[in-house]
C-alpha cells in the first residue's frame, strides 16, 4: 500500500494560533472583487426580481402587449419632432407611473441609454459628419485635408445641425428602450417569448432566447462559486494588474464549466418536452381590454405622427 | 407476459475527441423493473441514462425504447417524440441545471404544459404533486434559493408531474442528508409498487440495494460486467472489488494489521484470521 504520511512541511505547520490584525487592509485588488460582487447582484436581482405582471398592462395577453409596444416603437422611428418625440416620452412616463414601476428602475433604465446612445452619435454632432452652423469650435487643424471623397475641415466644429440630429436620436432611443422596458417589467419572461413566437418569431430564435434566459441564471450560479473558491484561498488582494488577469483567466473557466452546465439545462427541458416552441400558462382569447389596449396604442401612434406632420416646434 | 421498456444492443459511446464512454453494452430492461445501473466514477452510467433517454445517440448499436429506435429523427418526430417524453423522465444528477423556472410552481407546469396538457389538466396536476412531495409552502419560491434536499424533492416532483411510466435517476442519493435519502428511499418503494420502471445509477451500494432487485455493472474499461440480481452482486465481494466499487481495506485491531475487502455501506464482520500482516 502506498506510503500516506504528511510531508515534512505540512506536520511541521506552525499556523495553530492567530495573531489579531494589527493594521487595517488595503488590498489593490479589492474594488475587483466588489465590482463583480455588485455586478452579480445586480445580474440576480434583475433575473429574480418579479416584474410588475399584477399591474393592468401586466393583465394584457401577450401578443397584444407585445403588438401594441412594437406598434408605438415603430411609430417612433417616424417621428421627428422634438414635440412629437417628447409628447411620446410624456405618455411613457405616464404607463409607467400607472403600473407601478419604480422609478429608480426607469432611472437605471435612462442611466444607461445617453452613455451608448452618445458615444454613438457622437461624431455626427461635428462638422465631419453633419455641416451646419457652427455653435462651437473644438480643434483647428489649420487646412483642410482631402482623403478620397471625405474632407476634414480646417477647424472641426459642434454644429447646430448635428446637436438636433443627436437629441432626436437619444429621444427617440430613450424612448424606444423605455418602451422595451415597459413590456419586459410587467410581462414574464417565459410569457414574452412565447408572445413573440406567436408573433412569427422564427422558432430557432425562440430557442436561443430561451436557453438564454435560463443560461443566465446558471453563469451567475458558476461564476459566483468560483469567486468564492477564489476568496477562500485568498491571504491578501494582490495588485490591480493580477486581479485582472485573474479575471480573464476566471472569464475562460466560466466557459468552459457552464458549457456542461448549459448542456445539462438544454437537455433536462428536452427531457421534459421542450421542442423548441415554449408552452407558457396564457391566455389565448383576446378579451375587450386587449382590444382596447390595441386600439389606443394604434390611435396614439396615429396623433404622434399627424402632430410630427404638422412640425410643431421643429427648427428644421 | 413481460412487455420490453428498453432494448440496448451492442451499443458504443464515445465523446468527441475523447476515449470510449461505453463498449459494447447490451441488455433489455422490462416493464415495472427496478433496475440499478453500477459502476465506480467515470465508467459511463450518467451517459447510458443520456442514451436511455434519447438525450445522447450511440455510434455502434441500438437503443430501442418501447419497440421503436431511438435515432435523433425519431425522438423528435410526432407522434413518438411527445409519447416517449410523456412516458420517460429523467432526474439529472445536478438538481441546478434541472431546476431553471423563476418559481417551484412554473417548475411543476413546465413539463405538463410542453407535453401539450389542457390547462386544466396542467393545474390539476401541479396541485397533486405540489400535495404528494408536501412543497405547499415551497410553491412561490425560487428553486435557487431551495436547500439541497429540497432541490431535489422539488425536481423529482416536477418529473412525477408529467406522468412518467419509467424513470432514469442519476446519482439521486448523492449529497442527500439522511432524512432526505430515507424519504428518497420510501418513494421510490411507492412508485416501484405502482409498477413505474426504475434505472437508477448509483455507486451507493447501501441505497441500491434497497431500491432495486437487479444490477447492470459497468467495469472501469466501460463494459457491462453484471446483469443480474442486486442481492448476489453485493455478495461477490471479488467483483465488487474489480470494478472500484469497494476498496482493499488496511487496518490494525489489537496489534494485528490485517487487510480485507471493505463495504463501507453494508458494514463488514472481522475475521483477525485473514491476511495478517
Amino acid at each position: 500500500m502506498r506510503d500516506q504520511t504528511l510531508p515534512d512541511w505540512y506536520d511541521n505547520s506552525t499556523v495553530d494560533t492567530v495573531t489579531c490584525p494589527t493594521r487595517k487592509g488595503r488590498g489593490a485588488g479589492r474594488p475587483v472583487r466588489r465590482a463583480l460582487a455588485r455586478l452579480g447582484e445586480a445580474l440576480a436581482r434583475e433575473l429574480s426580481s418579479p416584474p410588475c405582471t399584477e399591474s393592468w398592462l401586466g393583465g394584457i395577453e401577450p401578443r397584444a402587449k407585445v403588438g401594441g409596444v412594437f406598434l408605438l416603437v415603430f411609430a417612433s422611428t417616424f417621428l421627428h419632432t422634438p414635440a412629437a418625440l417628447a409628447a411620446l416620452f410624456a405618455v411613457i412616463i405616464v404607463l409607467a407611473l400607472s403600473i407601478g414601476l419604480p422609478p429608480k428602475r426607469l432611472a437605471r433604465v435612462w442611466l444607461g441609454v445617453p452613455v451608448f446612445s452618445l458615444a454613438i452619435i457622437l461624431p455626427a454632432v461635428t462638422n465631419l459628419v453633419t455641416p451646419g452652423e457652427t455653435v462651437l469650435s473644438l480643434w483647428h487643424i489649420g487646412n483642410a485635408v482631402t482623403l478620397g471623397p471625405w474632407v476634414i475641415p480646417e477647424t472641426i466644429t459642434v454644429t447646430s445641425t448635428g446637436l438636433v440630429l443627436a437629441g432626436r436620436f437619444l429621444l427617440r432611443s430613450v424612448d424606444c428602450v423605455t418602451l422595451c422596458y415597459l413590456l419586459i417589467a410587467t410581462t414574464d419572461a417565459m410569457v414574452l417569448l412565447n408572445g413573440l413566437r406567436r408573433l412569427g418569431m422564427p422558432k430557432a430564435f425562440g430557442m436561443v432566447l430561451t436557453m438564454a434566459q435560463r443560461y443566465l441564471a446558471v453563469i451567475l450560479r458558476v461564476a459566483e462559486e468560483i469567486h468564492l473558491a477564489k476568496l477562500s484561498r485568498t491571504i491578501a488582494a494582490g495588485p490591480v494588474r493580477g486581479e485582472q488577469r485573474w479575471v480573464a483567466a476566471g472569464i475562460g473557466m466560466l466557459f468552459r464549466r457552464t458549457h456542461r452546465l448549459a448542456e445539462d439545462v438544454q437537455y433536462s427541458m428536452i427531457s421534459r418536452g421542450y421542442d423548441g416552441d415554449l408552452q407558457v400558462r396564457s391566455r389565448s382569447v383576446l378579451r375587450v381590454r386587449d382590444l382596447a389596449w390595441l386600439l389606443a396604442a394604434i390611435s396614439l401612434a396615429a396623433v404622434l405622427i399627424g402632430l410630427d406632420r404638422l412640425r410643431l416646434g421643429s427648427p428644421y | 407476459m413481460s412487455e420490453v421498456v428498453f432494448e440496448v444492443g451492442g451499443i458504443a459511446y464515445s465523446y468527441p475527441g475523447g476515449k470510449p464512454v461505453l463498449e459494447d453494452i447490451g441488455f433489455t430492461i422490462n416493464r415495472g423493473e427496478s433496475v440499478a445501473v453500477l459502476g465506480a466514477n467515470a465508467t459511463g452510467k450518467s451517459t447510458l441514462l443520456h442514451l436511455l433517454d434519447g438525450l445522447y445517440f450511440a455510434q455502434k448499436g441500438q437503443v430501442k425504447a418501447f419497440a421503436t429506435a431511438l435515432t435523433e429523427d425519431s425522438v423528435e418526430t410526432p407522434p413518438f417524440s411527445r409519447q416517449f417524453r410523456q412516458k420517460v423522465g429523467f432526474l439529472f444528477q445536478n438538481s441546478d441545471a434541472q431546476l431553471f423556472c423563476s418559481t417551484v410552481d412554473e417548475e411543476l407546469a413546465f413539463g405538463p404544459l410542453q407535453l401539450r396538457l389542457p390547462t386544466v389538466e396542467v393545474e390539476n396536476r401541479v396541485d397533486d404533486v405540489v400535495r404528494m412531495f408536501e412543497i405547499e409552502h415551497l410553491r412561490d419560491r425560487s428553486p435557487q434559493t431551495l436547500s439541497g434536499g429540497e432541490k431535489k424533492r422539488v425536481a423529482l416532483a416536477s418529473i412525477i408531474a408529467c406522468g412518467p411510466r419509467v424513470i432514469l435517476l442519476d446519482e439521486p442519493s448523492a449529497g442527500l442528508d439522511p432524512r432526505t435519502q430515507q424519504w428518497l428511499t420510501e418513494f421510490l418503494g411507492v412508485l416501484h409498487e405502482s409498477g413505474v420502471t426504475l434505472i437508477t445509477s448509483s455507486h451507493d451500494l447501501s441505497f441500491v440495494a434497497e431500491i432495486s432487485e437487479r444490477a447492470l455493472i459497468l467495469s472501469e474499461d466501460h463494459r457491462l460486467v453484471y446483469d443480474g440480481a442486486v442481492r448476489e452482486a453485493l455478495a461477490d465481494l471479488d467483483l465488487l472489488l474489480s470494478v472500484n466499487l469497494i476498496h482493499a481495506h488496511v487496518h490494525k485491531h489489537n496489534g494485528h494489521v490485517h487487510e480485507h475487502p471493505h463495504l463501507h455501506e453494508a458494514g463488514h464482520e472481522h475475521n483477525h484470521g485473514d491476511r495478517l500482516g
